[in-house]
C-alpha cells in the first residue's frame, strides 16, 4: 500500500485529493463509457470519489489502489443505473432552439468510431462489452456486477459484437 | 422504492401477465372544476378537452393502492391511496382528460407527470419524476426535488422549482419565476415577458427572449455560466456582475459597458434604460449575445 | 455437421479463447474450408484488438474537485449528517456574525440578522429531518444531501470572498440569496418527506 493511500486511510484530504488527481481520468473514462452521457459521468465520477472517501479504510491493500478503485467504479455506475431507472429519464427535448440545445446536449469527448458505435449500443449490451472486452472481465463477474445471469452476459457479448461490426461496416 | 418497482415490472415483463387493475371510469364536472389528483408513482398523463366531464381511463397494479374517483360536480378528487402506512408496491398509469378551464391540483412522489391545459390553471408538487406542461395556462406551478421539469406555456404566470433536475422553458409567458439548486436553466420566450427570475446554484443559464419596455430579467448562479441572447435595441439598465471575468459582450455598444463600483460589477445605460437586467455570477462568466 | 449454423455460436468464444481443444479443433476445420466465417473471425479479432487498445484514460473537461471536495466528512462517516450540517451552520453563522459584529462594533447589520433568521429555521428543519419522521426515501435523502452540500461549499466561498471584500454589496446579495436557497430546500425536503411516506 503506497504512503498516499495510507495517509488518506487517515483523513488526510489532502492526500486524497492526490489519489483524486492520479485516478480522476481512468474512473471518468469508465464512467463516460459505460453512462454514454458526459454530465452523468461527471456525476458518477463524483460520487466514485465520495464512496471510495467512505469505504477507504474497508481496503486492505491486497490490490493496487487502481484496481480497488476500479472494481468500486463499476459497481457504483451499474448500481446507479439499476437502482433510479428514472434518472436516466433525462429530459429529451423536442425544439432545436440551438441556445437549448447547446447547454444539454454537451458535447462529448469521446472520439474514434469505435468509441461512437460503443456510445450507441443498447446500455446492456454496452456495458457487458465495455466490461467484457475493453475493461477485460470474465462473464461470472460481470454477472455478479451486473445482477444478470451469466447466459445473459455472453448473450449480450455477443449482441454488441454484431452490432458494433454492422455500425462499423466490418 | 426503484429497485422493487423495476423488479416487479421486470417479472411481469418476464411473465408476460395480463395487464391487471385496468381502470375505466368518468364523471361530470364543472368547466372550471377543482380537480385533486393524488398519486405516488408510476404515469400521470393528463389533458384538456372541451367536455365538462372528467374521464380516467389505465392501470393500476393492485400494490399501488386503490383507486377512486369522488367528489361534486366542481370539487373532485382522484387518488390512487395506498395501503395504510405502506409503500406503494407497484404503479400507477393514468391517461385523465379534465374540463378545459379545471383548476389542478397535482400530487406525486416518482410519478411521471404530463400535463396539456387549455386555459385552467395546475399546481404540481412531487419528489422524483418528470414533470412537463405544455399549453395555455392561467397559472402554472411546479415544485419537485430530484425532477426534470419541461414547460412550453402559453401564459401570464409560471413557478416552477427544482433541486437536481433541469429546468427548461420555452413559449410565451409574462412572468417566470424558475428556480433549481445543481441543474441547468435553459430559457427560450417568445413575445415580450415583463419579469423574469431564474436561479440556481451549480450550474448554468441560458436566456433568450424579450423584455417588455418595463420589463425585469433577474438570472443568478453561483458555479456556472450565465448566457443571455436578447434583441440588440433593448433599453434597459444593466447590471452584471461576475467575480472570474468580464462580460463577452457581444450584444451591447462596447463604449457604453463599463467596471461598475464594486469589484467584479459592469454597467450599462442602453436607450431609456427603463427595463432593467441584473445578472450575478460568481465563478462562472457573463455572455450576452444578439439574439438571432 | 460442421456447416455455418453449428460454427457461428462458437465463433465468439472462439476469438476468445474459450473453447476447449476439441471445439476449438472443430472451428478451426470448418474455418479452413470456409472463407465467410473466417471474415467473421478475423472482422471480430480486429474489433476486439482496437477494443483493447482503447486508451485508458480521458480526462473530463472540467474539475471536479469542487463537487467531491465539500462532501468528504471528517471519518468515521457521519452517523447523523443532517444534525452535523446543522450544527455546522449554526457555528459557521455564530462565527460571521460575530466577526462582522467585532468589525463593526455596532448594532447587528442587516446581513447578520438575515443569518442568525435563516440560521433557526434551517436547524429547526434539519432537526426534524434528523429526527427521521419525515419519511424521506434514503434516494431523495441522498439528492437533498448532495445540493445542500452544493449550496453550503457555495456559501464558504461567498463568505470567503465578502470578508475580503466586506462593502461589496452584490457580494452580499450572493451570499443572501444561497441562504434562502438552503432554507427553501430544506422545507421542500421535509413537505418531500411527507408526500413519500
Amino acid at each position: 500500500m503506497t504512503d498516499t493511500v495510507r495517509r488518506a486511510q487517515d483523513g488526510d484530504q489532502a492526500a486524497f485529493h492526490a489519489l483524486y488527481q492520479a485516478h480522476v481520468g481512468r474512473v471518468f473514462a469508465l464512467c463516460l463509457r459505460l453512462s454514454g452521457d458526459r454530465g452523468e459521468a461527471e456525476e458518477h465520477t463524483q460520487d466514485v470519489f465520495v464512496r471510495a472517501w467512505q469505504r477507504l479504510g474497508s481496503f486492505r491493500g491486497d490490490s493496487a489502489f487502481s484496481t480497488w478503485l476500479h472494481r468500486l467504479t463499476v459497481n457504483e455506475v451499474l448500481q446507479a443505473r439499476r437502482s433510479a431507472g428514472r434518472r436516466s429519464n433525462r429530459l429529451t427535448l423536442t425544439d432545436d432552439d440551438a441556445i437549448l440545445d447547446r447547454a444539454v446536449a454537451a458535447p462529448t469527448p469521446l472520439a474514434g468510431d469505435l468509441e461512437q458505435a460503443i456510445g450507441r449500443l443498447p446500455p446492456g449490451a454496452r456495458a457487458v462489452f465495455l466490461l467484457h472486452d475493453v475493461e477485460g472481465y470474465q462473464h461470472d463477474e460481470i454477472a455478479r456486477m451486473s445482477g444478470i445471469a451469466e447466459g445473459t452476459s455472453k448473450a449480450q457479448l455477443h449482441r454488441a459484437r454484431r452490432l458494433l461490426r454492422e455500425a462499423l461496416g466490418r | 422504492m426503484s429497485l422493487r418497482l423495476l423488479g416487479l415490472l421486470l417479472t411481469v415483463a418476464a411473465t408476460g401477465l395480463p395487464a391487471q387493475g385496468a381502470v375505466l371510469a368518468g364523471r361530470a364536472a364543472g368547466s372550471d372544476a377543482a380537480i385533486r389528483i393524488w398519486s405516488l408513482t408510476g404515469s400521470l398523463r393528463i389533458t384538456a378537452w372541451a367536455r365538462d366531464s372528467i374521464h380516467v381511463q389505465g392501470r393500476v397494479d393492485p400494490g399501488a393502492g386503490r383507486f377512486g374517483l369522488g367528489g361534486t360536480r366542481d370539487a373532485l378528487k382522484l387518488s390512487v391511496e395506498p395501503p395504510e402506512g405502506r409503500e406503494p408496491d407497484g404503479v400507477a398509469d393514468l391517461d385523465i382528460r379534465v374540463p378545459a378551464r379545471a383548476r389542478l391540483w397535482i400530487k406525486s412522489a416518482a410519478a411521471d407527470i404530463e400535463v396539456t391545459l387549455q386555459g385552467g390553471t395546475v399546481e404540481v408538487t412531487s419528489v422524483g419524476g418528470r414533470v412537463r406542461l405544455a399549453g395555455q395556462a392561467a397559472s402554472a406551478t411546479v415544485e419537485t426535488l430530484d425532477g426534470n421539469v419541461e414547460l412550453a406555456l402559453d401564459g401570464p404566470l409560471a413557478r416552477v422549482r427544482t433541486a437536481s433536475g433541469t429546468i427548461v422553458v420555452r413559449g410565451v409567458l409574462q412572468e417566470l419565476d424558475a428556480r433549481t439548486v445543481s441543474g441547468p436553466l435553459l430559457v427560450g420566450m417568445e413575445g415580450t415577458v415583463h419579469r423574469v427570475r431564474l436561479e440556481t446554484v451549480a450550474s448554468e443559464i441560458a436566456f433568450k427572449g424579450d423584455l417588455d419596455a418595463d420589463g425585469h430579467l433577474e438570472a443568478a448562479t453561483h458555479g456556472g455560466d450565465i448566457e443571455l441572447r436578447l434583441p440588440p435595441r433593448l433599453a434597459a439598465t444593466w447590471q452584471l456582475v461576475s467575480y472570474v471575468a468580464a462580460p463577452v459582450n457581444e450584444l451591447l455598444p462596447a463604449a457604453l459597458l463599463r467596471p461598475g463600483e464594486r469589484k467584479g460589477e459592469w454597467v450599462a445605460t442602453t436607450g431609456d434604460g427603463r427595463a432593467t437586467v441584473q445578472v450575478r455570477t460568481f465563478k462562472g462568466r457573463v455572455v450576452l449575445k444578439v439574439r438571432a | 455437421m460442421n456447416n455455418h449454423t453449428d460454427i457461428l455460436p462458437l465463433l465468439d468464444d472462439y476469438a476468445d479463447g474459450g473453447l476447449d481443444p476439441a471445439a476449438r479443433a472443430r472451428v478451426e476445420a470448418h474455418l479452413a474450408s470456409c472463407a465467410a466465417c473466417r471474415a467473421e473471425v478475423a472482422a471480430l479479432a480486429a474489433i476486439l484488438a482496437e477494443a483493447r487498445a482503447l486508451p485508458r484514460t480521458i480526462e473530463p473537461g472540467r474539475d471536479l474537485w469542487p463537487g467531491i471536495a465539500p462532501r468528504l466528512a471528517a471519518r468515521p462517516a457521519r452517523r447523523l449528517p443532517w444534525l452535523q450540517l446543522a450544527a455546522a451552520l449554526a457555528l459557521f453563522a455564530g462565527g460571521f456574525a460575530a466577526a462582522r459584529l467585532g468589525q463593526k462594533d455596532g448594532p447587528p447589520t442587516r446581513l447578520a440578522t438575515l443569518q442568525a433568521e435563516y440560521t433557526a429555521a434551517s436547524t429547526e428543519l434539519a432537526h426534524r429531518l434528523a429526527g427521521g419522521s419525515t419519511g424521506l426515501a434514503p434516494e431523495t435523502r441522498r439528492v437533498v444531501d448532495r445540493n445542500l452540500e452544493i449550496i453550503d461549499q457555495a456559501i464558504r466561498e461567498a463568505e470567503a470572498a465578502l470578508a475580503g471584500d466586506p462593502a461589496n454589496g452584490a457580494l452580499e446579495q450572493m451570499l443572501v440569496a444561497r441562504y434562502e436557497q438552503r432554507l427553501e430546500l430544506l422545507r421542500r425536503a421535509t413537505a418531500a418527506g411527507r408526500q413519500e411516506s
